[in-house]
């Protein structure tokens, strides 16, 4: 469950580069507001998936504002297959657990 | 520019060996991400007061926060995660820069040797000049 963010994060970075604020704003929509996060917290998240070359970052001014722009790269890719697969597959757990009881 | 004091949040993650660059940068984002909130907030009609308070609200805890960057041991300075490489390095680079630092001192205080050199020259040439002067007078 702690990989979750992560996913999101690779997840929403896949289709599109974003920044920020516009990830947090994307997951909220995306899920409907059932994952609402402390917003501070995808930054280190960030950071930690580009040290390990999962992202990769570059700078861009827009309307007078610098913003860093996040996006992913093939290891990046792999790493979402990865989580993405052991999600089905907690999913797929959870859902017959609950069928059973 | 946001109104929240990250001076106390930087020192945390400077404490905790983050290392410099990843501590500018999460400053840097953290404070757009809540001009960012005020500004999506005012837009929705919330007056500034209190668009400030909500997105410093939403923003999160900068204390969790700073223990939650303190936990990725990949955002820490490179000592702090080869400390048996920083052991080894470090003495090493100190013994290889010691013929340097004469080049650094003179580049930092370089009138000032000039000025002294510039001395050196003419106090020797006039010593030079008046022993040639006293040669002169004494020989017959």
């Amino acid at each position: 469950m702690s990989g979750v963010p992560e996913l999101l994060l690779l997840r929403l970075l896949a289709q599109r580069e974003m920044y920020g604020y516009e990830l947090v704003r994307s997951i909220r929509l995306v899920t409907g507001e059932a994952i609402s996060l402390g917003e501070g917290v995808i930054y280190p998240v960030l950071h930690g998936l580009e040290k390990n070359g999962a992202l990769k970052s570059r700078r861009r001014t827009v309307d007078g504002r610098t913003r860093v722009y996040y996006s992913l790269t093939r290891k990046g890719r792999t790493r979402l297959d990865k989580l993405t697969g052991e999600w089905e597959r907690i999913q797929g757990g959870v859902s017959a657990a609950l069928e059973v009881s | 520019m946001s109104s929240i004091d990250f001076s106390r949040f930087e020192r945390e993650l400077e404490r905790s060996g983050i290392a410099p660059r990843h501590r500018r940068r999460t400053t840097t984002e953290l404070d757009a991400h809540c001009d960012d909130l005020q500004a999506a907030l005012r837009e929705q009609g919330v007056p500034r007061d209190e668009a400030a308070r909500e997105a410093r609200r939403r923003l999160g805890d900068l204390d969790d926060l700073a223990a939650a960057i303190a936990a990725r041991p990949e955002l820490k300075c490179w000592y702090l995660r080869w400390p048996r490489a920083a052991r080894v390095v470090y003495p090493v680079a100190c013994v290889a820069a010691l013929p340097l630092v004469p080049v650094f001192a003179g580049v930092n205080h370089a009138s000032a040797i000039a000025r002294w050199g510039a001395c050196l020259v003419l106090s020797a040439g006039f010593t030079a000049g008046l022993l040639l002067v006293l040669k002169l007078s004494i020989q017959p």
